[in-house]
Order: C-alpha cells, then sequence, then structure tokens
C-alpha cells in the first residue's frame, strides 16, 4: 500500500498543476448546455452552449440574469434608438428547457418561439429599437429564456 | 468531518476559478483571474460613440461562480439614466479571484 504514495502524491500534484493551468486557457465553460436562443439552431443530443452576443458571468447552481441582445446603434441623425421613453412599448417571449439529471445520455427538451417579429407584432410594435433577454438556469436542469423587444 | 468540509470548499473554490472569466462580450480584453477591473465597448461602431453624454449603467454579479443575479439590461440602464435616445453603449467587468464579479452595462445618450 506504502508503495502506491508516491504515485498518488505525484497524480495529486500533476491535478494541482492542470487546474492552476485551466484559468490561463481562458473561459472555462461551466454553464449549463443545450439552450435555446435566437441566434442558435434548437438543441440537439450535443448541443451547443446557450449562446447570446452578451452572457454576464452565470452562476452555476442558480441564474437570473438580463443583458442586452441588441447593443449596436446607429449614428445620430440617420435615424434614434428610444431609451427609456415611457410611449416605448416591450414585447416578451420565451422558451423552456428542462434536462432529466443522472440519466444516461441526459435527455432534454425544449420548447416555445422567441422570434423578434412575432413578438413584436402580438405587442403590436411597428418599429423596433432594441431587445434585451433575461436568462433564468436553475442547475441547468431547468432553463428560461426570455425575450424583451422595446420600440413604438 | 473537517475532511467533508475541506473538501467541500476545495470544490467551491475549483468552481470559483474554472469560472473566472466566463463572460461573453463583442470585444474581450485579457482577463485577470486573480483580480480584473476595466472597461471595454459594447457598440464598437465609432460613429455613434460620442463623448460627454448622460450614461446610465445597470450591474449583474455572479458569487463564487455559483449564483448569478441581476438585470443589466439597455432597458434598466436607459431608465436608470433618464436617457430617451440611446447613441452607444460599454461595459465594465470586475473580477476578485472569480469569488466575485460585477458586469456593468454602461449606455449612453440623450
Amino acid at each position: 500500500m506504502n508503495s502506491l504514495a508516491p504515485l498518488r502524491r505525484a497524480l495529486v500534484r500533476l491535478v494541482a498543476v492542470m487546474a492552476a493551468l485551466l484559468p490561463t486557457t481562458g473561459c472555462m465553460v461551466l454553464r449549463p448546455r443545450e439552450i435555446v436562443s435566437p441566434l442558435t439552431p434548437p438543441p440537439n443530443i450535443i448541443a451547443p452552449d446557450y449562446e447570446s452576443p452578451v452572457i454576464p458571468p452565470l452562476g452555476f447552481i442558480f441564474t437570473k440574469v438580463a443583458a442586452p441582445l441588441d447593443f449596436e446603434f446607429p449614428s445620430p441623425g440617420t435615424s434614434t434608438r428610444q431609451g427609456s421613453d415611457p410611449g416605448l412599448k416591450q414585447g416578451e417571449s420565451n422558451t423552456h428547457f428542462i434536462r432529466i439529471p443522472f440519466v444516461r445520455f441526459r435527455p432534454s427538451v425544449a420548447w416555445e418561439r422567441i422570434s423578434v417579429a412575432e413578438t413584436a407584432r402580438a405587442a403590436n410594435i411597428q418599429t423596433l429599437h432594441y431587445a434585451d433577454y433575461e436568462i433564468l438556469i436553475v442547475l441547468g436542469i431547468y432553463a428560461e429564456y426570455r425575450l424583451r423587444v422595446y420600440g413604438e | 468531518m473537517i475532511k467533508q468540509v475541506g473538501a467541500f470548499l476545495a470544490t467551491v473554490a475549483a468552481v470559483a476559478v474554472l469560472t473566472t472569466g466566463c463572460y461573453q462580450a463583442p470585444v474581450m480584453p485579457p482577463v485577470g483571474w486573480v483580480y480584473s477591473e476595466f472597461t471595454a465597448p459594447l457598440d464598437y461602431d465609432q460613429e455613434t460613440s460620442l463623448v460627454g453624454e448622460r450614461a446610465g449603467r445597470a450591474s449583474s454579479m455572479s458569487i463564487l461562480g455559483l449564483v448569478a443575479l441581476g438585470d443589466c439590461s439597455i432597458n434598466t440602464a436607459a431608465r436608470q439614466g433618464g436617457i430617451t435616445t440611446l447613441h452607444g453603449a460599454d461595459y465594465e467587468f470586475f473580477n476578485v479571484l472569480g469569488v466575485y464579479q460585477k458586469f456593468t452595462v454602461v449606455v449612453r445618450g440623450e
């Protein structure tokens, strides 16, 4: 048994060095996979990550954050994007995602539509100004992606 | 018992370290995993980036890479700054060892 001790120590050191090097490789994604967004195709078994142009830091256990979806504003004078005008209309739609944990292949389902055009139409918005989104993730088992469009 | 607490703390620390710098934006400067505090463009079209305008801010934060809460949407930032016409946006990122991370959206306009 004692003969294995040096090997075990070496293994622990190796793991420690690898763990120390991992952060230098960039962003280690520890967020749930297979989440639908307007910018990615629907998930399959080997699914893409949840994608959005702006993703704030997420939580592994619980996440509820809102962030910009559209952040490119036109030149002043050419056209305008309204910010917090009280007359601005807001449209919302969301998708849901559920993964069954502790099962082989971790099957998941996702449903609902978050088309910008459909959301705007439902809110009677003729001119779109910008869009935000909100993501809710609970342990990677349940997720909700909410699209918010603003316009008049 | 001490071993279990140690294992739990080690797991929390590992998650915190591994999630450091885990955010996504159109422009991402190098992120320090011990400490980071910087501002970068969100809207990088120079024609729209006017200086000296009103600014509005909205933030979200992540603690230990385990729980993330907040609202850093354009709408919330614009409301905070009383901005009715948007011209551009930046973001600020703050990180201490992955234990505390704050992402702030700063919108500019009139």
